[in-house]
């Protein structure tokens, strides 16, 4: 569906940003993209998505070039920036309706059903987005980018702003999504989001793809080469990171009883900092 | 493609109105119509700033009205010596039946010579019909529509140089500001249409104002004389101050800057032009600004008098074409740098 191979990209000063870029996304795959700020994800993007063409390598949506599909490629595309971009002085109803009209008639989902999917409280959908909260206008941009029916999505911080109770809802439509067989690829430095959904991410610092694989993969590549363990001393709770191969020769420490002993998992952003060398501010 | 115009076309409307623009648009109208009927004319026959000089030949003086701009000289050495020192003034030399023998007019411009003599004439002599003048085409009457023509042609450039320039930036910052500029990169619509529905909404506008301006202003008889030719100096000049707005607009990252651009131009390059075409004032440097060659095509087709088009329409032509070429890169760079 998206296919990337030896992407390179520099702005006219001629200082690359994204070195020897090389993934594919499948059909109906979500795929995190993962990296700090500048470190070339939203260059990545905006090359996938059509808006800079100057790129040396090949970027292929669907098996054909990006660079020369024009902007047809938009009514299979469907992107959702960071920001809710919308008029303010419109309602949610006559953003959608004016978004939507770009599109061909048969492609586009009816504008009620959408703004009932993302949530969108009913008293609020002729209002002007001006009186909306920040999250009500992310859902009402979800909404813009859904009702088009995209065969992928991009999807930029996508819960970012959101409250949790949005933040699930954004998650279930996206995965609702994907089992439509719709792709996805969702850039974010936010882990949790990128180790809930993407069946693959890779992480890209400094213009370069560090790691490329399963979340799952990913954890598990690292050693997990130590057990944390509770235990109680003289009534006060105490807790001590172990190798694991020092359980081995019994626990080197006084107790009078073990509580628990359990194998202290590595998050995503773990194994970002041990890939990477560095954190994802 | 002429859904999607529509549609674009569609959304313009809807934001004008809302932003209020029409309301500006239309106040303007009145109120520049109200100073035209009822302050420029009735305040502006009087000779303000000129002083008109008169030599009478052989008979006795019949001043018909006596102010502090009309002297009398007593012989030509006196009113050579007076046209010198006032080299905006009027001289004026009736014979001895009492009729205009010449009329003088130093270092006068020629673009307002015969309004000015017309204008001196009608001060000095009660019901001066123009005929012993060499002043062939301007008869008493046609100085009143003429006054009324010029400001309705400053208003109109004005309004097209300014408001409208300023009305798309308005406009496209507000797009700017709220960020949808960004999602006209990932719609399947073309961003010449995004451009072109702005154009054409404001050219539309523009077409109104003027026909309104000139039916309410110079009245319907005249209107109909001159409108042909003055909407299409508004065709060739309105979608040339909209996509310079738009650049501006695309160059200026905020409103403030912008402001600033304007008013620079407003003083340096637009308004100086209405002083060296409507009056006798002379400079070099203004055939220099663009803006006075669109100005007096504007203003001589109001006059009834239109300067040679073909050349014009070319150069207005190749800049439009010129400007939405740029503007079309400038937002593919805004866009792509968001």
């Amino acid at each position: 569906m998206i296919k990337v191979n030896n992407l390179n990209f520099s702005y006219k000063k001629g200082i690359p940003i994204l070195k020897n870029i090389n993934f594919t996304v499948q059909k109906g795959e979500i795929f995190g993209f993962l990296g700090p700020n500048g470190s070339g994800k939203s260059t990545t993007q905006k090359i996938l998505t059509g808006l800079l063409s100057d790129y040396a390598g090949e970027v292929k949506i669907e098996g054909q070039e990006i660079k020369k599909r024009g902007i047809e490629i938009y009514k299979d595309i469907g992107v959702l920036f960071e920001m809710p971009y919308l008029y303010t002085s419109l309602s949610a109803v006559d953003n959608l309706e004016y978004f939507g009209s770009f599109y061909p008639k048969n492609q586009i989902r009816d504008i009620d059903d959408v703004l009932e999917l993302v949530n969108l409280k009913k008293s609020y959908r002729k209002k002007p987005v001006k009186r909306y909260s920040k999250g009500m206008r992310q859902r009402v941009s979800f909404a813009r980018v859904l009702m088009s029916n995209p065969k992928i999505l991009f999807l930029d911080e996508p819960i970012s702003g959101l409250d949790p109770s949005g933040a699930i809802l954004f998650k279930k439509i996206i995965r609702e999504e994907q089992a439509k067989g719709t792709t996805i690829f969702i850039t974010t430095h936010n882990m949790y989001v990128a180790d809930e959904l993407c069946d693959r991410v890779a992480f890209i610092v400094d213009g370069e793809i560090k790691a490329l694989d399963t979340p799952k993969n990913l954890k598990s590549s690292e050693d997990q080469d130590s057990v944390e363990v509770e235990y109680e001393l003289n009534g006060v709770n105490k807790q001590v990171k172990l190798d694991t191969k020092e359980i081995l020769n019994l626990f080197p420490f006084e107790y009078d009883k073990i509580k628990s002993i359990h194998t202290k998992e590595l998050s995503m952003e773990d194994v970002f900092v041990k890939v990477t060398g560095r954190g994802l501010k | 493609m002429l859904k999607q115009f529509a549609v674009l076309l569609k959304k313009d409307i809807k934001l004008i109105i809302r932003h209020k623009f029409l309301l500006v648009m239309l106040a303007s109208l009145v109120i520049y119509s109200l100073y035209i009927n009822f302050i420029y004319v009735s305040e502006g026959t009087k000779p303000i700033e000129t002083n008109i000089y008169v030599l009478y030949e052989e008979q006795e003086q019949n001043l018909t009205s006596e102010n502090g701009y009309i002297t009398t000289v007593e012989d030509e050495e006196a009113l050579i010596n007076a046209l010198e020192m006032d080299s905006d003034g009027i001289g004026i030399r009736i014979d001895k039946s009492g009729n205009p023998d010449s009329v003088i007019l130093y270092h006068v411009s020629e673009k307002s010579d015969n309004l000015k003599a017309l204008y001196g004439l009608n001060r000095v002599i009660d019901g001066y019909d123009g005929l012993e003048v060499p002043i062939s085409y301007l008869q008493k009457g046609d100085l009143e529509l003429k006054q009324r023509a010029t400001m309705a042609s400053v208003i109109i450039f004005f309004e097209i140089a300014a408001i409208s320039f300023l009305g798309v930036a308005a406009l496209f910052f507000k797009e700017k500001s709220m960020g949808v500029i960004k999602l006209y990169g990932i719609l399947p619509a073309s961003k010449v249409l995004y451009i072109s529905s702005k154009v054409l909404l404001f050219l539309v506008l523009e077409i109104i104002f003027a026909v309104l301006m000139c039916l309410l202003n110079v009245g319907v008889e005249y209107s109909l004389q001159i409108l042909p030719q003055v909407v299409l100096q508004v065709i060739l000049l309105s979608p040339i101050m909209v996509l310079l707005g738009f650049l501006f607009a695309l160059v200026y990252n905020n409103l403030k800057q912008f402001i600033f651009a304007y008013t620079l131009i407003i003083v340096m390059v637009t308004s100086p032009v209405f002083l060296f075409v409507t009056t006798s004032l002379e400079w070099d440097g203004i055939y220099a600004l663009p803006t006075y060659y669109a100005y007096s095509s504007l203003y001589n087709a109001m006059l009834g008098n239109p300067n040679p088009i073909l050349l014009y329409s070319l150069a207005c032509i190749v800049t439009i074409l010129g400007l939405t070429i740029t503007n079309y890169n400038l937002m593919k760079r805004e866009i792509e740098r968001g």
